[in-house]
């Protein structure tokens, strides 16, 4: 089968505009299980900026936790920092992750204990009025990526 | 002129007997000091007598570090981000330590800097999440505080952002300690488990040639 270059050109236009109505994307998005004594959990994600407009992470809410922050753990001189964050801001045309040992989002107190395998409603709100809602997924703990220091 | 070219001549081979003769004397020694990040010799701490309690209540002591190498991870059990990842490490590292031919005894110990609320039943349902072979340590805040002042470590319990609810600023280094109770090794974050395998591998050789 043969497609006219013109007809290529029309399906990538048609493909932007899907992107351009979801100018904010959410992906790769889970929460890290922890012991069930644990009271406080962690959550990562990244967000995709696809629109021509910085835009900022301003709350994030769940029915399964009493609270949500931003975090950001920082090591300085060999020692770790939780500091928290009013907002993320997210540049144009651009990603921002969320990943172990550094941007998570805070889950302080969960309703109930939570298992890997279940799905956890989260709503993030952001400064332009959009509000995206993603099932998280609790899944035991990964390894953060790989660090080289050549 | 002539002088000066002489002089130099017999300083460079005067150089050169000093280097056969410390050539021979490493030889002698059997190992150069290998070039590993971290490794504290020849100057390693040697860990005075301490207390502390086990996740189960026991005793834990200098005693219970000796005749085998330990890592050890200082944090707290309400800590989300760092502490489950570089436990999920740890019990990786201990995994495949185990699977090496030449199988040192490798001990991974967790050591609460939290102790106000990490109880050693709280730290026991904590690290028996990671792996049952993890130990985990607790006790007043003194022998916590006496421990950590050993090895160098750092940790500020932060003030309450609600009731109960604070953060604890620790080392997020991994410390090695030798069979013999020396302080050996300081792993800075952040940590991948190949990475602390072959530096471990490199730094309990060379102490074997050591003995
Ligand atoms: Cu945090």
């Amino acid at each position: 089968m043969r497609y006219s270059s013109g007809f290529l050109f029309f399906i990538l236009i048609a493909v932007q505009s899907v992107f351009a109505q979801n100018s904010i994307e959410i992906t790769d998005v889970w929460i890290n299980e922890a012991p069930p004594t644990v009271k406080i959990l962690a959550g990562y994600f990244t967000i995709n900026n696809h629109s021509d407009d910085p835009v900022d992470l301003v709350t994030a809410h769940s029915p399964s936790f009493q609270k949500i922050e931003f975090h950001l753990t920082e090591t300085q001189d060999g020692v770790a920092r939780m500091q928290k964050l009013e907002t993320i801001s997210i540049p144009a045309q651009s990603d921002f992750s969320f990943s172990p040992g550094e941007y998570h989002l805070m889950l302080f107190n969960p309703v109930k204990t939570t298992k890997a395998g279940e799905m956890i409603s989260l709503q993030l709100t952001f400064s332009n009025g959009t509000n995206i809602d993603v099932e998280a997924e609790v899944k035991r703990s990964e390894l953060p990526p790989h660090h080289h220091h050549h | 002129m002539l002088l000066t070219a002489l002089f130099v001549i017999v300083c460079v081979a005067l150089g050169a007997g000093v280097g056969i003769y410390t050539s021979r004397d490493y030889t002698a020694s059997n190992a150069v000091k290998p070039a590993v990040e971290g490794f504290l010799w020849p100057n390693p701490r040697i860990i005075q007598p301490f207390s502390v309690v086990d996740q189960h209540g026991n005793p834990f002591g200098l005693e219970n570090l000796t005749g085998q190498w330990s890592f050890m991870f200082f944090g707290f059990t309400h800590c989300p981000d760092i502490c489950p990842i570089t436990l999920s490490l740890l019990s990786q590292v201990q995994k495949k330590l185990a699977e090496q031919d030449t199988a040192d005894k490798v001990q991974i110990i967790f050591v609460s800097v939290d102790p106000k609320r990490d109880t050693p039943e709280q730290v026991a349902d904590y690290v028996s999440y990671f792996s049952k072979n993890l130990i985990g340590l607790t006790g007043t805040e003194e022998q916590i505080a006496g421990l950590a002042r050993q090895i160098g470590v750092v940790y500020i319990v932060n003030d309450e952002t609600a009731p109960g609810d604070y953060s604890v600023d620790h080392s997020a280094s991994v410390f090695l300690i030798s069979p013999a109770g020396q302080w050996l090794g300081l792993f800075s974050a952040p940590h991948e488990v190949d990475d602390i395998i072959n530096r471990f591998n490199t730094i309990s050789e060379y102490i074997k040639k050591q003995e």
